[in-house]
């Protein structure tokens, strides 16, 4: 038990504060939510309520997708681009699909290699790219989500503000949509594009996320 | 506030790759919230109850389903709110032509009226009666309303 707690620390902790974070979004959206209930002399609502509501579900696909579409297109960028001196970056002259005998596929695959980086075909080709596949397939899920659930809400505003609803498709061309989809995508990008940038620079030791303390600040591709 | 992002690329990718199971049973859980289990055939109800209350001069019980705010306002209007519906020139509205229900609002556009709604504790209640459009701008309602 405590050697599967050790082992599995980081996707423990992140679990943790994932489930503590979106309860503390739950619980000031609703609070927040009920503010613009009284003020427009409507009856609050419960927690329950709120947590099926279409406002808490485009609140939080919005960000979900964002972030899937962040390390979707890190995933796919880091093949072809690379960084001069970024530990986020593979090494300069490796840039492209590499090798089968790089990727440890086929006649290079080892006792412990999964079954499907063993074989040929449609399964090593699925297998391959299964991470970028499926960061894609989640974004986009995300992403339709985000498209309803913010019609959804955009509507119940707009009938409280006594205007006309919009239809989906007119809803996906819509200032809100694209304001609250692009508020979400330029902070993942500047965040992706500084870690790449600052880590060429500074350190933290200890940290897989960095450089060794004493790596010369053009050294590519090397974790501390 | 709608966005925060402080993982590290590299750390939450390891990490991401892992918890796409739980995130995608999660937006299972999500595309389920947002259908908001519209309620539109009480929604639609209401408002033909509303307006078949004033067809029948039964200004207090037409009265009674309107929302607080919308009450207060049209007392405010005319000296009380069976008043201010008895000086309503509102037509025969005609036949529902659509009803819109999305969360907690809801408008229902007869032949010759739209009427906004909103849920309460005792059902819904009318915010808005005898309102027109006004382009891209908030409907002039003669009940209620802005």
């Amino acid at each position: 038990m405590k050697e599967a707690l050790k082992n599995n620390g980081l996707s423990i902790f992140f679990g943790l504060i994932f489930l503590l974070a979106l309860l503390g979004q739950a619980l000031t959206g609703q609070a927040l939510f009920n503010e613009e209930q009284i003020a427009a002399g409507l009856g609050e609502i419960s927690f329950a309520q709120y947590v099926t509501s279409s406002s808490f579900a485009v609140d939080v696909s919005e960000n979900w997708q964002s972030e899937y579409l962040q390390f979707l297109l890190y995933v796919f960028a880091t093949i072809w681009l690379v960084q001069k001196g970024s530990p986020e970056s593979k090494e300069l002259d490796k840039t492209g699909l590499e090798t089968d005998e790089d990727q440890l596929v086929g006649q290079y695959s080892n006792a412990k290699s999964p079954a499907w980086a063993k074989v040929r075909g449609w399964r090593r080709t699925l297998f391959s790219n299964s991470l970028g596949l499926t960061m894609g397939l989640i974004f986009l899920l995300s992403w339709f989500v985000q498209s309803i659930a913010g019609n959804s809400a955009y509507n119940e505003e707009q009938l409280k503000n006594f205007q006309a609803p919009v239809a989906w498709p007119e809803y996906l061309v819509s200032p809100e949509f694209w304001n609250r989809t692009l508020q979400n995508w330029q902070s993942e990008f500047l965040a992706v594009g500084s870690m790449v940038v600052l880590s060429i620079y500074l350190r933290q030791r200890g940290s897989p996320e960095s450089k060794p303390v004493g790596s010369a600040h053009d050294d590519t591709g090397t974790t501390g | 506030m709608k966005n925060r992002c402080s993982e590290r690329p590299g750390l939450s990718l390891r990490q991401l790759k892992r918890g796409t199971t739980v995130a995608g049973a999660g937006l299972l859980v999500l595309l389920t919230a947002c259908g908001c289990s519209p309620d539109t055939a009480a929604a639609a109800g209401r408002a033909r109850e509303f307006h078949r209350l004033l067809e029948a001069s039964d200004l207090q019980g037409a009265c009674a389903l309107l929302q607080a705010k919308a009450q207060k306002k049209a007392a405010e209007q005319a000296g009380a709110c069976e008043q201010a519906l008895e000086a309503l020139e509102l037509p025969r509205v005609g036949a529902v032509l659509e009803t819109h229900v999305y969360g907690r609002s809801a408008s229902v556009v007869f032949e010759s009226d739209t009427v906004f709604l909103a849920t309460a504790e005792s059902g819904w209640q009318v915010t808005g009666a005898g309102c027109t459009p006004e382009g891209d701008a908030p409907y002039t309602c003669e009940i209620g309303g802005e």
